[in-house]
């Protein structure tokens, strides 16, 4: 939409006319400000842990053990050097990998993801009505923007 | 030809003094907009409706994703 209406600017006389291709999704991503009746509106990316484990695509499976362990989620993120998601590795995959095996060989790819400017408290109601304990938020680009914890987010609004 | 810009750029043109203007339907900008937008909705966008924009300072136009 905006590229045609950056085209219709510039064919109405407005001589340097610019098209923010990200828009309001790519904005409300970021955490930047925002104005209109949801300004107020908690969204589910103010809620995210930031640093969730992650690894890369080519970590060795007997690597990820102790990260695994550690993790309060019980899984760690693939992501990749523009930290874009690719996939999650579950604890739970690792028992019957080799150890030569990667985390590309083990994950589960394109793990269902929310944008960030989910209202919290839906998301709350949504894992809740699913029986799930968290959401991986990233942004309209595949960008990693963190874990949404059920239980914790629905401290926070308390 | 109008430029495609990122996040960056966008808010550089907008501290140096751009107008910005979401072309989104009327309800979802009273939803949720960039402040400082003002809201022509695509479907509107005319000489009528652009005749408070400068025609000479850079202007920004934005949607929901670029699509």
């Amino acid at each position: 939409m905006s590229p045609r209406a950056a085209w219709r600017l510039e064919a109405l006389g407005f001589e340097h006319v610019y098209d923010y291709v990200g828009g309001k999704a790519d904005w409300l991503a970021s955490g930047r400000p925002r104005a209109g009746r949801a300004a107020g509106e908690v969204f589910a990316g103010d809620l995210v842990d930031p640093d969730p484990p992650t690894c890369a695509l080519a970590d060795r499976v007997s690597d990820l053990g102790a990260a695994l362990r550690a993790s309060r989620y019980g899984f760690t993120l693939v992501i990749n050097d523009r930290r874009v998601l690719l996939g999650r590795v579950r604890r739970s995959a690792l028992s019957a990998a080799p150890e030569e095996a990667r985390a590309e060989d083990v994950m589960e790819p394109g793990p269902s993801t929310v944008r960030y400017d989910t209202p919290a408290s839906q998301l709350i109601e949504r894992l809740a009505h699913k029986k799930l304990r968290t959401a991986i938020v990233t942004t309209p680009t595949g960008r990693l923007v963190g874990v949404f914890d059920r239980a914790a987010a629905a401290r926070r609004l308390a | 030809m109008p430029a495609a810009i990122g996040v960056d750029r966008l808010e550089r043109l907008l501290a140096a003094g751009a107008q910005l203007v979401e072309v989104l339907p009327a309800d979802e900008y009273a939803e949720a907009h960039l402040p400082g937008a003002i809201n022509i909705p695509l479907k509107t966008l005319d000489a009528r409706t652009t005749s408070s924009l400068d025609r000479g300072t850079p202007v920004a136009v934005y949607c929901h994703d670029g699509l």
